[in-house]
C-alpha cells in the first residue's frame, strides 16, 4: 500500500515493529544448506512453555529485552511482495556510513562502488552507473532523476541516525508507484521529529572517511509542534585507481536540514522538512578535447555539486476509516559535472485511502510532476536540446480485499500515467496473499512495469570515437538519443513464502521471473555532416532502438535467526539467471553481454551481531557478490566488522573496520566510461556518537 | 497519520542494564562459545535450551497486572465487593491472546480479573483500567475527555499520551519497556499511585514538564 509512512500499512505501532522484526531481521543471502539444516532441526527441539512474568517484579521485567515479534502479524503477512526491511537497528548495527552500504544487505539488490563517489546500484539484474529500474523514496518523495531516470547516490544522503527504517522491495512497483519502479522500490522513512528530542553529536575518522560528523538538536516549538533540525558533515580522501595512483575521487560534503512535525487539530497533522547540501567532488571522467581528436581521453575534474529541497505533507483524517494526503515537494539541484547540469523538479500528490467497506481497503490517488533541467555539456557530453521542461501527470488506484478476514487477501490496482516522450500508459497487477496461521504467508503477484525514457535516451549526445573520413573529413563515432524511443516493458510473475519459526527464526523466501519486452539496444544508423563546431565533420550515429527483449529469473531468502538471547545471524543469498535476444534488424553487438553480465549469478550474505557484556557489542557482516562477465569483474567478499561500546547510557564509541580481507579491489566498470573506476581500500574508522 | 508512535528509540542509546544473573550469564557464555565454535551448518539442539526473551506485548500484559497491583482504586468504583476487576482493550487488540493467557487465574485485592474487548469508548466506563491501541492514536483526546473522570486507569502506547493528560504511557525503549505516569492525570481520575510505581516511572505533568526517568 502506498504511503508516506511506507509499503506496509500499519494500524498499531505493533505491526510495524513485527514487519520490521520478521523481515529486518532475515538474513541475506547465505546457504540453502542451512536454511535446510535449519528446518530439519526444529521439528526436535522441546517445546517451552511461556514463563508466568506476572510473578517477576517490575524492576526484573524493565530489564528484561523484548523480541519484537507479537501475535499481530497481518500486515506483513498480507503483504504479496518482496520486502526487506532494514530497521534502525540494523543500522546502527551495520557500522555502514552511507546509505548505499546500507542495501547490501538485501539479497537482490546489487550493490558496487565505481569510485568513491559513484554507484552501481539495481535490484534484480541490469546494474550500472545508470541502473533506471530502481525507484528511490524519501518519506514519499522521488529520489530519482529525470536526467537518466535514476539516483544520483552521492548526494543521497541523511543523517542515519534520523532513518526509521529503509523497506526494500524487489520487483515491480510500477502499478503503485509509477514508471520507473520496474524492479525494485527503496523507500526511506524518516523519524518523527517527536522521536529525535534532544541532542546529538556524532564525531569520527579513519583512514577513506577521514572525518564524519552530525550535530542534531531537536524538541518542541509550541504546544502541538515538535522539530529536529541537523547538519551533517564527510570528507573521503581519494581511492587509489588501478595503478595504485591517486584515483582522484575524494570529496566533501556539507548538508543542513529540518523536520517539523504538527498536530494541527485532532484530525490534521503536517510535517515540514527540507535540506540543503553543498559539496565538491573529484570526477574522474572522460573528454573529447577537439573535432580532430580519435579518441576520447581521461581527466581529472573538481566539480562543484549543490541543492536541496522543501516537501510539506499534510494528512487529514475524514472518519476513522478514511484519510486523505496532500504531498508538495521542490527540489533542485546543481552538478558541475561533465554535463553541468541542473534540475527543478516539483512534486504534487494527492492520496485517499478508506476502509470503509466490509473487508475493502482502497486508495486512490493522483500526482503531477513539474521537472526542468538545463544543462551546458561539451563535445564528450551533452543534451540536445540542453535545456528541456517535462510533466507527468499520474493516477492510480488499489484495492485490497479481504477476501477471508486475516487469511487471504486479494489486491489489485493500476496505475494510468501520462508522460513526456510516450504519452499514456497503463499498469496494472494482481496480488495475492495467503496467510494459513499468522506464522506462515504464500503469496503471488502478476505486474505490469514499464520503464519510461528520461533525457539520457532521448535527448542524450556523447562522442564515441574519431577518425579521418572520406576526403579527410574527420567523422566522430557519436551516440544520439532517439526522441522517439519507446517504454521497455516488463511483466513479472512473483511468489513468495514468510514463515516465523517459532520467534527465533524467521525465513522469507522468493522466486521470480520476469519477462522483459522492447529492450533498448544502440544502433548504427545513417551518417550526416555537422558544421559546428568547426571544422565540419562526418558524424556517425548510434542510436537506440527498441530491438531486444529477454528473461531473467531468480531466487532470494533471507533468514534471521536469534541464536541466543545475545547472538542473532541473518543468512542471504540471492541466485539470478539473465537471458537476452536480439530483435532481428538490430546490429547491436554490446547489449545482450552487457545485459547478462553486469549482474552476478549468486550474491549472499551472512551478518552476525553479537550483544556482549558491559555494554559492548560485536557485528560482522560478509558479503559476497560473483564474478561479472561484462565489463569484466572477479567475485570479491566483503568483510565488516565493529566493536561498539556503550560507555554510557546515551553515549557510545565504536570502532569499524571494512573491507577487511583485501588491500584493496575493483568493484564495477561503468561500460559508458563516463566516471572511471577507483580501488576500495581497506579502511577502518572510529566513531562516537552522543546524545544529550 | 503515522501509525508509529516513537516506541523506538535512538540506536545509541544504551542497550539497558543488562543485569541478567551471574549463573545465567555464565550460561550464556558458554553456549556461546559452544556456538561459535561448531560449524554454522548445524544446529545444535542445545542452542534451545535457555530461556527465550518475552515478546513485548507478553512484557507489556505483565506490566498491566503490576498496575492494578500497585495503584489502588477506590470501592466505589467497583458495582459490588464481589466485581472483578476488568482490564479492557480499546481499539486493534495487539495482544491476541497474550493478555487473556497472562491473566487467567489472577486476582487483584482479592478481586479475579477479567478481560474485556470494547466495542467503543462509552463501556471503558466499566472498566478499571483502559488499554487504548495505537489504533486510536487518531482519538486520544477524546478517550481522555469521556473515560478519565470515572475512576478509570488509562494505559497506552502512544508517545505524548501522558504529556498530553494520559495517565499512562507504556513504551518500548530498546527493546524494554518503559512507562511514564502523569500524576496530574492520576489524581483526576481519584487513583492513588503507590511510591514504588512512581518511583520506576518517568513523571509527566500536563504541561509536558518532566523530571525523573
Amino acid at each position: 500500500m502506498r504511503t508516506r509512512n511506507g509499503l506496509i500499512q500499519c494500524g498499531s505501532p505493533t505491526c510495524r515493529r513485527t514487519a520490521e522484526n520478521q523481515n529486518c531481521r532475515m538474513l541475506k543471502r547465505y546457504s540453502l544448506c542451512l536454511l535446510v539444516m535449519m528446518l530439519l532441526a526444529f521439528p526436535a527441539w522441546p517445546q517451552q512453555k511461556p514463563e508466568d512474568l506476572t510473578a517477576r517484579s517490575i524492576e526484573d521485567l524493565m530489564n528484561m529485552t523484548v523480541t519484537s515479534v507479537s501475535k499481530t502479524e497481518q500486515p506483513l503477512s498480507r503483504t504479496a511482495a518482496a520486502v526487506f526491511i532494514i530497521s534502525q537497528e540494523d543500522i546502527s548495527r551495520s557500522g555502514d556510513t552511507n546509505i548505499p552500504d546500507l542495501l547490501r544487505m538485501v539479497p537482490g539488490m546489487e550493490v558496487s562502488q565505481i569510485n568513491g563517489n559513484t554507484r552501481a546500484i539495481s535490484a534484480r539484474g541490469f546494474d550500472g552507473r545508470f541502473s533506471n529500474e530502481l525507484l528511490v523514496l524519501v518519506d514519499g518523495r522521488p529520489m530519482y532523476t529525470q536526467t537518466f531516470g535514476g539516483v544520483y547516490w552521492d548526494v543521497l544522503d541523511l543523517p542515519l541516525e534520523d532513518i526509521e527504517r529503509i523497506e526494500v522491495i524487489r520487483g515491480p512497483g510500477g502499478s503503485v508507484w509509477g514508471a520507473n519502479a520496474v524492479n525494485g522500490v527503496v523507500n526511506i522513512i524518516t523519524k518523527k521529529a517527536s522521536d529525535t528530542h534532544g541532542g546529538l553529536v556524532v564525531v569520527g575518522g579513519g583512514n577513506v572517511d577521514q572525518g564524519f560528523g552530525t550535530v542534531q538538536y531537536g524538541g518542541n516549538a509550541g504546544k502541538n509542534t515538535d522539530y529536529r533540525v541537523y547538519a551533517k558533515y564527510l570528507n573521503q580522501d581519494h581511492l587509489p585507481d588501478s595503478a595504485g595512483r591517486d584515483g582522484g575521487d575524494g570529496w566533501h560534503m556539507l548538508r543542513g536540514g529540518f523536520r517539523t512535525d504538527s498536530v494541527l487539530s485532532s484530525k490534521d497533522t503536517l510535517m515540514l522538512q527540507g535540506d540543503i547540501y553543498t559539496a565538491r567532488e573529484g570526477i574522474p571522467t572522460i573528454d573529447f578535447p577537439s573535432v580532430t581528436a580519435t579518441a576520447l581521453q581521461n581527466v581529472e575534474q573538481l566539480g562543484n555539486l549543490s541543492g536541496g529541497f522543501l516537501q510539506g505533507v499534510w494528512d487529514h483524517a475524514l472518519s476513522p476509516h478514511s484519510d486523505t494526503t496532500v504531498q508538495v515537494s521542490y527540489d533542485r539541484y546543481e552538478r558541475d559535472d561533465i554535463l553541468r547540469e541542473g534540475r527543478s523538479t516539483l512534486d504534487l500528490n494527492f492520496q485517499h485511502h478508506f476502509s470503509g467497506w466490509t473487508r475493502q481497503n482502497i486508495v486512490w490517488g493522483l500526482a503531477y510532476r513539474y521537472s526542468a533541467s538545463n544543462s551546458i555539456g561539451n563535445l564528450a557530453a551533452s543534451f540536445v536540446p540542453a535545456d528541456l521542461t517535462t510533466q507527468l501527470f499520474s493516477s492510480f488506484v488499489q484495492d485490497e480485499i479481504a477476501i477471508i478476514p486475516d487469511r487471504l487477501f486479494l489486491a489489485i490496482g493500476t496505475i494510468l500515467e501520462h508522460n513526456h516522450y510516450t504519452g499514456f500508459d497503463l499498469m496494472p497487477n494482481i496480488r495475492v496473499a495467503w496467510a494459513p496461521s499468522p506464522h506462515h504467508t504464500l503469496w503471488a503477484a502478476v505486474s505490469k512495469a514499464d520503464r519510461t525514457p528520461s533525457e539520457i535516451d532521448t535527448s542524450a549526445r556523447s562522442t564515441l570515437s574519431g577518425f579521418p573520413g572520406p576526403g579527410g573529413i574527420p567523422a566522430l563515432v557519436t551516440f544520439i538519443g532517439n526522441p522517439l524511443v519507446k517504454n521497455e516493458g516488463l511483466i513479472a510473475y512473483e511468489m513468495g513464502y514468510r514463515t516465523t519459526v517459532r520467534r527465533q527464526l524467521s525465513i522469507d523466501f522468493t522466486a521470480y521471473y520476469n519477462n522483459y519486452s522492447n529492450q533498448e539496444t544502440s544502433e548504427p544508423s545513417t551518417p550526416f555532416l555537422e558544421n559546428t563546431p568547426a571544422p565540419p565533420h562526418l558524424i556517425v550515429p548510434i542510436t537506440y532502438e527498441n530491438l531486444m527483449h529477454g528473461e531473467t529469473y531468480g531466487i532470494e531468502v533471507a533468514v534471521n535467526w536469534q541464536a541466543t538471547n545475545r547472538w542473532t545471524l541473518s543468512p542471504g543469498y540471492a541466485f539470478e539467471q539473465i537471458h537476452m535476444h536480439l530483435a532481428p534488424p538490430s546490429q547491436d553487438t554490446t547489449s545482450v553481454d552487457e545485459a547478462e553480465g553486469s549482474s552476478p549469478v549468486n550474491s549472499a550474505q551472512l551478518r552476525s551481531h553479537f550483544v556482549l557484556w558491559h555494554g559492548f557489542g560485536w557485528d560482522t557482516s560478509a558479503y559476497f557478490l560473483g564474478a561479472l562477465t561484462d565489463p569484466r569483474e572477479p567475485s570479491y567478499t566483503r568483510l565488516d566488522t565493529g566493536l561498539s561500546w556503550h560507555f554510557r547510557e546515551r553515549a557510545s564509541l565504536s570502532f569499524v573496520g571494512q573491507n577487511l580481507l583485501k588491500d584493496h579491489h575493483e568493484e564495477f566498470v561503468d561500460s559508458t566510461e563516463s566516471a572511471r573506476t577507483t580501488q576500495v581500500k581497506r579502511s577502518a574508522y572510529v566513531k562516537l556518537s552522543w546524545q544529550f | 497519520m503515522d501509525p508509529l508512535n516513537g516506541t523506538r528509540q535512538s540506536l545509541w542509546r544504551l542497550r539497558a542494564s543488562t543485569s541478567t544473573h551471574g549463573d545465567e550469564r555464565a550460561r550464556e557464555r558458554i553456549i556461546a562459545v559452544v556456538l561459535v565454535a561448531i560449524s554454522m551448518f548445524s544446529v545444535p539442539p542445545g542452542a534451545r535450551a535457555q530461556n527465550n526473551p518475552p515478546s513485548d506485548y507478553q512484557l507489556k500484559a505483565a506490566f498491566l497486572f503490576n498496575f492494578a497491583k500497585f495503584i489502588d482504586w477506590p470501592g466505589s468504583s467497583f458495582a459490588s465487593p464481589q466485581s472483578p476487576f476488568a482490564i479492557c482493550v480499546l481499539g486493534q487488540d495487539p495482544f491476541g491472546s497474550v493478555l487473556d493467557d497472562t491473566l487467567r487465574g489472577k486476582t487483584v485485592g482479592g478481586r479475579s480479573i477479567v478481560v474485556r474487548r470494547l466495542k467503543n469508548k462509552a463501556e471503558g466506563q466499566r472498566c478499571q483500567m483502559v488499554f487504548v491501541c495505537s489504533s486510536e492514536s487518531g482519538h486520544l483526546a477524546e478517550i481522555i475527555r469521556s473515560l478519565q473522570v470515572e475512576n478509570v486507569l488509562l494505559v497506552a502506547e502512544s508517545t505524548g499520551f501522558a504529556a498530553s493528560g494520559g495517565t499512562i504511557e507504556l513504551t518500548l525503549e530498546d527493546n524494554h519497556v518503559r512507562f511514564a505516569i502523569n500524576t496530574d492525570a492520576a489524581d483526576r481520575s481519584g487513583l492513588t499511585v503507590s511510591s514504588k510505581l512512581l518511583a520506576l516511572a518517568k513523571i509527566v505533568h500536563d504541561q509536558g514538564h518532566s523530571k525523573g526517568g
